[in-house]
């Protein structure tokens, strides 16, 4: 099973970094694939590559978790 | 086109009237929560279908045409990383909506640090930046129903528009907004992949003279700060939306939400079909009023018209969805959060009036009123996002106060409409980042210094797991 620590690493910080530095850093490049701007695809690329990384989570870490049954009170403190 | 777009209308009452089988005589936290029962299936339809506005579906393109893809940066980059902050935190604030019997985020408030003053001002402030989201999406709507060309004035289609929601809510509340949430997602990713393959087919056919390219943004570093911040602040302030939570309530279990968030950005793959969309408009000579018809000026152009009718039906669910959503976020906070002291059923009564009040004051407003669908979206997450330090105490600090807390929202929302109204420079920082930076030293600085009595944060609490049986051996 998946550590915690690699959990978080693979389903937030890689997704952070696919686009937080890249796509303005790829921006800068003087390159536009069809006009569109490489940091532009590049996040295009990211949408799927995201999507990944939350199913390496589930797979390798959150599937195995057990399922909580909490009951609500949703009148709890409410009563007219 | 008339007929398929009525069609599809008819069909949404249709699947509306069905979402009620089964669950006559709704009690509030079904009208709004449909008491924490959807699964994955359906928890994703009405995430999704709750997600992309009217304003993405309408703004994205309007502004790739009219301004380049500068915008497009953060706009697509909040929502995606969105998904992953929410895979995360969507779960813990399912659990704490269901330890705390929450419908609405102000509950959430009010309960943990057991505040009425903290639920009110958290309720006030989701209000004061939820009123020009309707009227974002009656302008989109406004936009659509301009594409099938009737012979009726833009208030009374706006004013037809907000009675179908109002009828959609009236037949079972959200339960009926996540079964046209399923018409509307499907509708609107295959009309949106469709008019981007046959805009591609159609690519090099009728190119206008002196065809115009995307305009390519040259980036700067102020330009690079602004797409940053507002990526950071969006993607924190989407969980926190009054709707976004409310469908986090709405799901059956913390796995149920992840299983859904794991595949919601795959529906993103219509921003690259919009994008091209624009480029399509950019390059042909489209007949256009304003930037924010690119997308069923486009589909008309280049569909035949029963197929357009469907288009234009997908893109006008999501504008009701939307406010449905919107509604059903709206009225309770007041009903229930801000009046207070209602029964459950006077809850559900008090919300409709309000409901019908809020359709139409955004029907006047958007009447009025011709900004760029965009725009409405930053100033939205200015003030949504200032919950984030209090929502931090309720899922991981033992000792934050209910005082700070307010103190940090109003000083949080002030800083950030003082700076954007005045237009204080920035050096490209998001006028709501330093707000919430603002908001955040306040609460925390008082947690160190002063802080309050020991309560259990929601994720340091033990599971509640019920153990399977064990059978004795015989």
């Amino acid at each position: 099973m998946m550590s915690s620590t690699a959990r978080i690493i693979v389903g937030l910080v890689v997704p952070f970094l696919l686009v937080i530095p890249t796509v303005p850093l790829l921006n800068h490049l003087p390159i536009a694939p069809f006009g569109i701007p490489l940091g532009l695809l590049w996040l295009f690329a990211a949408i799927p590559l995201t999507s990944l990384c939350l199913a390496i989570c589930w797979f390798g870490h959150d599937r195995d978790l057990p399922d909580e049954e909490i009951v609500a009170d949703y009148d709890a403190g409410r009563e007219p | 086109m008339t007929a398929s777009f009525l069609a599809v209308i008819l069909l949404s009452l249709l699947l509306a009237w069905l979402s009620r089988q089964g669950h006559l005589g709704q009690k509030a936290e079904d009208f709004f929560v449909a008491s924490g029962q959807f699964n994955t299936v359906l928890f994703f339809f009405l995430a999704v279908g709750e997600t992309y506005s009217i304003g993405s579906i309408l703004g994205y393109p309007g502004g790739v045409y009219a301004g380049g893809t500068g915008a497009a940066t953060w706009f697509l980059g909040y929502i995606l990383l969105a998904f992953a902050v929410g895979y995360f935190l969507n779960p813990l604030i399912w659990r704490a909506g269901r330890i705390h019997g929450a419908i609405t985020l102000p509950d959430l408030f009010r309960r943990h640090f057991d505040s009425r003053a903290l639920e009110v001002v958290v309720a006030a402030a989701g209000l004061l930046f939820l009123v020009p989201l309707g009227m974002q999406q009656f302008l989109g709507l406004q936009a659509i129903l301009n594409e099938l060309d009737w012979s009726i004035s833009p208030r009374m289609l706006m004013a037809a528009a907000g009675i179908l929601t109002f009828i959609y809510i009236v037949i079972s509340g959200i339960r009926a907004s996540a079964y046209v949430a399923v018409l509307k997602d499907v509708l609107l990713i295959l009309a949106i992949l469709l008019t981007g393959l046959v805009a591609l087919h159609h690519w090099s056919d009728g190119v206008s003279a002196g065809s115009a390219q995307l305009k390519l943004a040259v980036p700067t570093l102020s330009t690079d700060i602004f797409s940053i911040t507002t990526i950071l602040l969006q993607c924190v302030g989407f969980c926190l939306v009054p709707q976004t939570c409310a469908y986090v309530f709405t799901a059956r279990s913390a796995k149920a939400i992840r299983r859904a968030q794991i595949t919601m950005p795959l529906y993103m793959v219509m921003f690259p079909f919009l994008t091209l969309i624009a480029y399509y408009a950019l390059r042909h000579p489209v007949r256009l009023s304003s930037s924010n018809e690119v997308f069923p000026a486009v589909a008309h152009a280049l569909l035949p018209a029963p197929i357009v009718g469907l288009v234009l039906a997908g893109a006008a669910l999501s504008g009701l969805v939307i406010l449905t959503g919107i509604c059903l976020a709206i009225g309770p906070l007041v009903s229930r959060n801000l009046v207070g002291g209602l029964s459950n059923d006077q809850q559900r009564q008090w919300s409709k009036l309000v409901m019908a009040l809020y359709l139409v004051l955004s029907i006047a407003g958007a009447a009025t009123s011709s900004q760029l669908l965009i725009t409405i979206n930053n100033f939205f997450y200015f003030g949504i996002t200032q919950s984030l330090p209090g929502m931090l105490g309720i899922l991981f600090f033992r000792r934050m106060r209910a005082s700070a807390i307010i103190a940090g929202i109003v000083a949080g929302d002030a800083v950030a409409i003082a700076l954007y109204e005045l237009a204080v420079p920035l050096y490209g920082v998001n006028a709501g980042f330093v707000g919430l930076i603002v908001n955040a030293v306040i609460v925390f600085a008082i947690l160190y210094l002063f802080p309050d009595r020991e309560r259990v944060p929601i994720a340091a609490r033990p599971l509640s797991v019920k153990k399977p049986a064990i059978r004795m051996p015989t």
